[in-house]
């Protein structure tokens, strides 16, 4: 049955006409967003498939960014491995090319682009990553001769980017207490009296803004305090990425910030205990967001990308477990989603798509060179602006 | 014999700050010890007959290009290249602690202990190989195994007063299974400033000590099978001291409201300025009968104030934590300070010229902007850029291969480092303008040479305008953690807390926020003997004394209501007002 037999009467036709209004080139229908300040980068790894990543009632978050954003679906995935797939996704490149110890790959990280590119200090370029830990954190910079590490991000131990290095003082001295929110006022007040007795005398570098402290502190507060320690949830080394990077978001006001998650790796031995990662994953994102959202200097200047490092298997196996063993769409095709400040929404790049495409993607998004990428630039899903 | 056993709880003295010596107040060595010959270094035998053949196979490959730090693989023939191999490996080895050796943890997994190394890790603790590589970098030879020091644990934390006993019996001898014939040398290599702590019996197995004050013990042990010395294996005291209830009376006031604040606030910008931390209360009214030029002397004079000294040039060029200097003239240079006078550059440069240096900062960018930036205070030169990229990747064929070590030493030897030292060393006293307006009578003293200079330093410290609070600066991290320390412990914090807070604010913006984020960890731990509301009989009297203890000042007229109301506050207290008092902005300069 063709199409136009199928749009039989006039008032299908003028449903059809609105529809294809809202896929018009936005670069028409909306204001371009503004240049990107601001990317985070989430790698939503350990392997998921598109469909349950876009499953708007249990990822209603990631649904609205595909909505509102760009949605690139159909994106080769060859990678061997969860470390494979994101050595493409922040290289742009073949993980196994020449120069690539066990761990760090041999071509340049957006992250090291990112700092070389925009002259960036190390606090304002952060990799977070579910197993920092172990060595995962030597993915974030590569052997590279001219980039390597005096180019390399900030990173977080496990405890956060505060706490961790903490740890022995916090274990002989304790956590401090939740501070009470009506203690804030007196605080504040005793502050600004000691600011004003200070003022004909204070020296310049400390004329910061007290709103600002109290951000940071609040944040830092936050990750130290005695509730911290109470990890809930199935997604727990996840969840303390997503915390941390709020920490982040908050106290540094980064220019770039990647996360890269991996506690969805469950599904090879419990499908359902998968499912309920991808939500609590999804609850991190949206926290992540209402922090944007409520950042002074970030709302409206954020870009957010989320990318599948590889899929599954069509079907589950007798034992409840999603496996990586089949030739499926399913397991060799994974979806990115784009959204926010720099983007066109609902763009779909032209031609085939692969992982190492989006870090010349980022790259052209943030307006730094990416030479030693392999992928293509999706050129298409970005707001054309002088370069920097 | 074990290697668990080997290289075990020796790995967790390891991070201690500046190394462990702590650069605090270093008993005097005694002859006896300085007789003591030294430990021995790797054996060439030792290596050609069991280790080239091993490093031939795994490190020659990436290391004769020019990989990290290391060079491997030139000469001519096996023999030359081989014994070429022997001695750029012995650079790697540090005879006093063979067990951090670059050369053993950067091959080391890193789940026992080893460092990130490029090309991977090549020995786990359980291999066949592990025992055989810490023999060579221990000094083994062909005919005897050195023998080792082993204790129950690298750290014991003790309160002043408590009797700790150090149980050497569990050293060994790699060649016999008994130890019956070893000898013993125990030595107290840090102290704190006031501590008048002394060892009974070098030589015995066990050691007692009694920790007379509060502070970081550090001693060492060496042990010897009749033919050689072993490395020393350093054991660490924190004695901290608790308020016990019968010492502090809740709610009570001190006697600083009896002091003159501006001699409070002299007292304090001095100790903080030289000895990096501020005084307590029970100095402040020791100091009070003093004049000014007498109390600079004498605080320019202590041990403590080179340590203070080293800690901040140390913690400046990123040499602390896994970094911390490892040569014999930097443990030494917290004693020679005072008793000698150094001058700044002096100071300087045994730590810029310390190997931790040049691991801390590689060749290439990092070296670079290491030089220029830490060193010189400028931006790397496009010719400075182009050496340090040629120390990173050193061409095979150049006939004079150009030499880290060497660079860093003529830099130091520079008049350029000379100024950029000096210049950094007088904006810890003066802000910038003042500074450039006493540069050169400064730069003409230092050129005297020691006295001359020490002098000046002393009238600096002495003259009204100094003390002038528009001339206050904000304090430094480093000065900032001693002082929360002091004041709310009355302690200086040990090296392992002082790693961790460094480490902590190193990533942080700057801001009150993070410091903030310090002060309430310090404040909940319950070691703050902070009173209850109900305990504090006169409230203005109270927060009066907090104000002359941290700020060196009486609150105002708007300052004492404000604090009071939040000293009466449903949710504030007495905890909340010191909180405050600590996190604001003067505090961040006094």
């Amino acid at each position: 049955m063709s199409v136009r037999s199928r749009i039989a009467c006039r008032s299908q036709r003028l449903l059809v006409l609105l529809l294809g209004l809202a896929w018009l080139p936005p670069g028409q229908a909306d204001p371009p967003a503004p240049r990107c300040e601001c990317l985070v980068f989430v790698i939503l790894g350990g392997g998921v498939r598109t469909q349950d990543a876009l499953d708007r009632s249990r990822m209603p978050t990631l649904d609205r960014l595909a909505r509102e954003g760009t949605l690139v679906d159909r994106v080769r995935s060859e990678a061997r491995d969860g470390w494979a797939a994101a050595a493409r996704l922040l290289t742009g490149a073949d993980e196994g090319l020449n120069g690539a110890t066990r761990r760090a790959p041999g071509v340049p990280t957006i992250l090291e682009y990112a700092r070389e590119g925009l002259a960036l200090p190390r606090e304002q370029v952060w990799f977070l990553s579910y197993d920092l830990d172990s060595d995962a954190g030597a993915l974030a910079v590569s052997t590279h001769p001219e980039y390597g590490p005096s180019l390399a991000p900030a990173s977080a131990p496990p405890g956060g980017p505060f706490a961790g290095p903490l740890q022995v003082l916090l274990e002989r001295m304790g956590r401090p207490l939740p501070m009470p929110e009506a203690a804030w006022e007196p605080l504040r007040a005793m502050r600004a009296t000691s600011r004003a007795a200070a003022s004909v005398w204070i020296p310049r570098e400390l004329d910061s803004r007290p709103a600002d402290d109290e951000r940071v502190e609040r944040a830092l507060l936050r990750e130290l305090d005695r509730r911290a320690l109470l990890v809930e949830g199935p997604n727990a080394r996840d969840e303390a990425v997503w915390r941390a990077a709020r920490t982040v978001l908050d106290v540094h006001t980064p220019q770039v910030l990647v996360l890269r998650l991996g506690d969805a790796e469950v599904a090879s031995a419990d499908a359902t205990r998968y499912l309920s990662v991808l939500a609590a994953n999804d609850k991190g994102l949206g926290r992540l967001l209402d922090s944007v959202e409520a950042h002074p200097t970030l709302r409206g200047r954020t870009a957010v990308v989320v990318a599948l490092d590889r899929g599954r298997d069509e079907r589950q196996d007798d034992q409840g477990r999603l496996r990586e063993t089949d030739a499926s769409r399913a397991r060799r095709e994974v979806m990115v989603v784009a959204w926010g400040a720099g983007l066109i929404p609902r763009r779909k790049p032209r031609g085939p798509r692969a992982l190492e495409d989006v870090c010349p993607t980022l790259g052209a998004l943030l307006g730094v060179p990416t030479p030693h990428a392999r992928g293509r630039a999706w050129d298409e899903l970005l707001v054309p602006v002088p370069p920097r | 014999m074990g290697a668990d056993r080997r290289v075990g709880l020796r790995r967790t003295v390891g991070p201690l700050l500046f190394g462990v010596l702590a650069w605090g107040a270093l008993e005097p060595r005694a002859e006896e010890a300085a007789r003591l010959p030294p430990p021995p270094a790797p054996n060439w035998a030792f290596y050609e007959a069991h280790i080239s053949a091993w490093v031939e196979d795994r490190c020659v490959e990436c290391h004769s290009g020019g990989g990290g730090a290391l060079r491997l693989g030139q000469g001519l023939d096996v023999a030359e290249r081989r014994r070429r191999d022997f001695e750029r490996l012995r650079d790697f080895v540090d005879p006093q602690a063979p067990w951090d050796s670059r050369l053993y943890l950067k091959i080391l997994e890193p789940a026992d202990g080893g460092e990130p190394h490029a090309g991977g890790a090549f020995l786990a603790r359980d291999d066949e190989w592990h025992d055989r590589f810490l023999d060579f970098v221990a000094g083994a030879t062909l005919e005897n195994l050195p023998p080792e020091v082993w204790f129950e644990a690298d750290e014991i934390r003790a309160q002043p007063g408590d009797a700790v006993v150090l149980d050497g019996r569990g050293s060994f001898d790699r060649d016999r299974a008994d130890n019956e014939h070893l000898a013993y040398h125990w030595e107290l290599l840090s102290r704190p400033a006031e501590s008048g702590v002394r060892l009974s019996d070098r030589r015995a197995s066990r050691m007692e000590v009694v920790p007379d004050v509060g502070g970081t013990f550090v001693l060492a042990l060496r042990v010897s099978d009749g033919k050689v010395w072993s490395a020393p294996r350093s054991v660490t005291i924190e004695a901290l001291h608790r308020h016990r209830q019968a010492e502090v009376v809740p709610g009570a006031v001190t006697a600083l409201h009896t002091v003159e604040e501006a001699l409070i606030r002299r007292l304090r910008r001095l100790y903080l300025d030289v000895l990096g931390r501020p005084p307590t209360v029970k100095e402040v009214l020791s100091e009070e009968r003093g004049g000014v030029r007498e109390v600079a002397q004498s605080i320019l004079g202590r041990a403590e104030a080179g340590r203070a000294w080293v800690e901040s040039v140390a913690a400046a060029l990123g040499l602390y934590g896994e970094s911390r200097p490892t040569s014999r003239a930097a443990r030494d240079l917290a004693l020679r300070i005072p008793a000698e006078s150094l001058l700044p550059h002096e100071v300087e440069a045994v730590l810029a010229r310390d190997p931790a240096f040049l691991a801390c900062h590689p060749p290439g960018r990092a070296l670079a902007n290491a030089v220029a930036g830490l060193l010189l205070g400028r931006e790397p030169t496009a010719q400075e850029r182009e050496l340090a990229a040629r120390l990173a990747h050193p061409q095979v064929a150049e006939a004079e291969p150009p030499d880290a070590a060497g660079w860093i030493a003529a830099v130091c030897a520079s008049d350029e480092f000379l100024l950029a030292a000096l210049r950094r060393r007088l904006a810890r006293f003066l802000p910038s303008g003042e500074l450039d307006r006493r540069f050169e009578s400064a730069l003409g003293a230092l050129r005297a040479g020691r006295p001359a200079f020490r002098a000046w330093m002393e009238t600096l410290l002495a003259d009204p305008v100094y003390l002038d609070r528009r001339h206050l600066r904000p304090k430094d991290d480093l000065t900032w953690l001693r002082s929360v320390f002091v004041d709310l412990l009355e302690r200086r914090p040990t090296d392992r807390e002082l790693v961790a807070l460094l480490r902590a604010l190193e990533n942080m913006p700057p801001g009150a926020g993070a410091r903030a984020a310090l002060v309430r960890i310090l404040i909940d731990s319950g070691e703050v003997p902070l009173p209850l509301l109900v305990d504090i009989e006169d409230g203005p009297r109270w927060m009066t004394d907090r104000f002359l203890r941290y700020l060196g000042r009486r609150p105002d007229s708007q300052e004492a209501q404000v604090y009071g109301r939040a000293l009466l506050h449903p949710h504030g207290g007495p905890e909340l007002v010191v909180y405050g008092l600590l996190t604001g902005v003067e505090y961040a300069c006094r």
